[in-house]
């Protein structure tokens, strides 16, 4: 039997441990990879922003505590806000040739996600916004809490973006298929 | 296929956390994120590869600061500023006042002579003449055991015509509390033969020890044959001459009265001349009215400065040597520090409330600065991931 001694002090709460960079980037490579993926629709630049992600969390990987986020939203905050800084630039980019020149319109093809042509053509007609969303609940099984933490907002918000942003995919896919 | 309603969230919830679903909606939305999560892509080999070169390349050495060692280090600067100030604050709050004035130290009033040493004091030092004297009364306490006669020196600043307000202070040690009540009753009784009155007192003993307080109120000729008569009651150990000049506000309004006469004289005038209109003569008639008022006001001034500098404030502190001692001891030994410490601590307040009140607004003003900076960035942020993806068709 185990013997309980109810007068012990009660052993201070230890730190998570924290673990070497290599471990954490080779586990959490692939979902950082698809959040960015899902968030930019387009694989060159989901490519370069992961590398570019994993490359400033290896620079401030000393500062990162496990105490306040989980490694997985950490990475996904710091990919997020270099996807953010691109669209921004991206954006400056698009009113500079906008004020000079003719706007350079994209064809209308539909993005290729990884998954089902039907559900890559629906996804490629969400705004980076709603599909953001998508990732960190649906793709990467983020909780609320997690989710909401990344995206800056509160869980409530989070969660009817994530009911919106369900049903708009699914009425776009019904869109499709009737069309 | 219809357009889907949009799900509740708490409902959502439960359908992520693998609920059955109750509807073929539901059931359909199941569906999309089943199919969701078993097609997300694995990153490709070459980003695998790019990020395990990462670690092989030489880390770049940044000098950084940790945040939280900087937030301790500037709250730790920002403490001993406010311990500097304060201590500057209860250095110049120790420091003497611009209306006081030591005993043989030079007067801070230009219109009035430097006093001299009333007495001399008990202390062989010049203790009692470096002493700040912004403190009270019985502050001004000299050490004992050291000269135990003395032969009082008239010296007091009595001013030679002009109106100034004379106060002294005067602390006399006795042996015992019969004498002290002997002495306190012979300096009202001196007092009295002076002239003066005796405002207020004070006389406390237990046992053989004791202190007496008298405020009493001297004419300004005789406060010399006060001091050297009080003097001799026992042992001065302290002493303070405080003056404050009254002549030149008395001169400043003295002249003003006669400004008012003349312009009185002149509306006068102006009444007598029989060229007013009505409303000229009510209006000259209400200015002479406004004009006595002013110059009634200005006589009562000058007279309460009168009479306040016709009597000098002499206060009067009688004590044995027990209670003085009892009194050093409280200054100097625990309770002193006590004192001290409450002394700084208000000082220290003093100069945090002022920090709080100039700086205040400036943290209102960076804090609203903040807000607005977030609140523009999270709008920019919005509208950034609002806008439809690269696949999406341009814009009709």
């Amino acid at each position: 039997m185990k013997a309980v001694n109810a007068l012990a002090p009660p052993l201070p709460r230890r730190a998570p441990l924290k673990r070497s960079f290599a471990v954490v980037a080779e586990e959490h490579l692939d979902d950082v990879h698809r959040y960015l993926l899902m968030l930019t629709a387009d694989h060159a630049l989901a490519e370069d922003l992961t590398a570019e992600t994993f490359e400033k969390a290896l620079r401030s990987w000393r500062r990162y505590d496990p105490r306040r986020s989980s490694e997985r939203t950490w990475l996904c905050r710091i990919g997020r806000n270099l996807a953010l800084d691109h669209f921004r630039s991206e954006s400056r980019r698009r009113r500079r040739e906008d004020r000079y020149a003719a706007e350079e319109r994209r064809e209308g093809a539909a993005p290729e996600l990884g998954f089902s042509p039907a559900l890559d053509a629906a996804l490629g007609r969400l705004s980076a916004g709603e599909r953001e969303v998508l990732a960190l609940r649906i793709v990467l099984d983020l909780d609320a809490e997690a989710a909401s933490a990344v995206l800056g907002i509160g869980r409530s918000a989070c969660s009817m973006r994530l009911a919106r942003a369900l049903a708009k995919l699914e009425e776009r896919m019904a869109a499709d298929a009737l069309a | 296929m219809p357009s889907p309603d949009l799900i509740a969230p708490d409902r959502l919830e439960e359908l992520l956390g693998g609920a059955l679903p109750d509807a073929e909606g539901e059931a359909r939305l199941q569906g999309l994120v089943r199919e969701l999560r078993a097609g997300a892509p694995a990153a490709p080999a070459p980003l695998r590869v790019r990020v395990r070169a990462l670690e092989e390349q030489p880390a770049r050495r940044r000098w950084a600061l940790p945040r939280r060692r900087t937030a301790l280090a500037l709250a730790f600067v920002l403490l001993a500023l406010a311990a500097v100030g304060a201590g500057v604050a209860l250095r110049d709050s120790a420091g003497p006042t611009a209306s006081d004035v030591d005993v043989g130290q030079a007067a801070p009033t230009p219109t009035v002579p430097a006093p001299a040493p009333l007495l001399p004091v008990f202390d062989g030092e010049e203790e009692s003449a470096t002493r700040s004297s912004g403190r009270p009364l019985s502050d001004e306490r000299t050490s004992l055991g050291k000269r135990e006669t003395v032969e009082p020196a008239a010296g007091v600043p009595v001013p030679d015509g002009r109106a100034t307000d004379l106060s002294l202070s005067m602390d006399v040690r006795l042996s015992g509390a019969d004498e002290l009540s002997a002495a306190a009753g012979e300096a009202m009784a001196i007092t009295r033969e002076l002239g003066g009155w005796v405002a207020a007192s004070d006389i406390d003993t237990k046992g053989n020890e004791g202190t007496a307080e008298l405020a009493l109120r001297v004419p300004v000729g005789r406060v010399e044959d006060a001091v050297v008569r009080l003097g001799e009651l026992g042992t001065v150990t302290g002493q303070r001459v405080e003056t404050v000049d009254l002549q030149t506000g008395i001169d400043r309004r003295d002249n003003r009265i006669e400004r008012v006469n003349r312009a009185i004289r002149a509306q006068q005038l102006r009444l007598e001349s029989g060229t007013l209109t009505p409303e000229q003569e009510l209006d000259a008639r209400l200015r002479i009215e406004r004009l006595r008022n002013e110059a009634a006001d200005l006589r009562r001034a000058n007279l309460a400065d009168r009479r306040e500098a016709a009597t000098s404030e002499l206060a009067l502190t009688l004590h044995t040597r027990a209670a003085a001692a009892a009194q050093e001891e409280d200054e100097s030994g625990a309770a002193g520090a006590a004192g001290d410490a409450l002394r700084f601590l208000e000082a220290a307040g003093v100069v945090a409330l002022f920090l709080a009140i100039v700086l205040s607004p400036v943290v209102l003003l960076v804090v609203l600065l903040w807000l607005a900076l977030r609140t523009r960035s999270r709008r920019v942020e919005a509208r950034l991931l609002d806008a439809p993806g690269p696949a999406a068709p341009p814009p009709a």
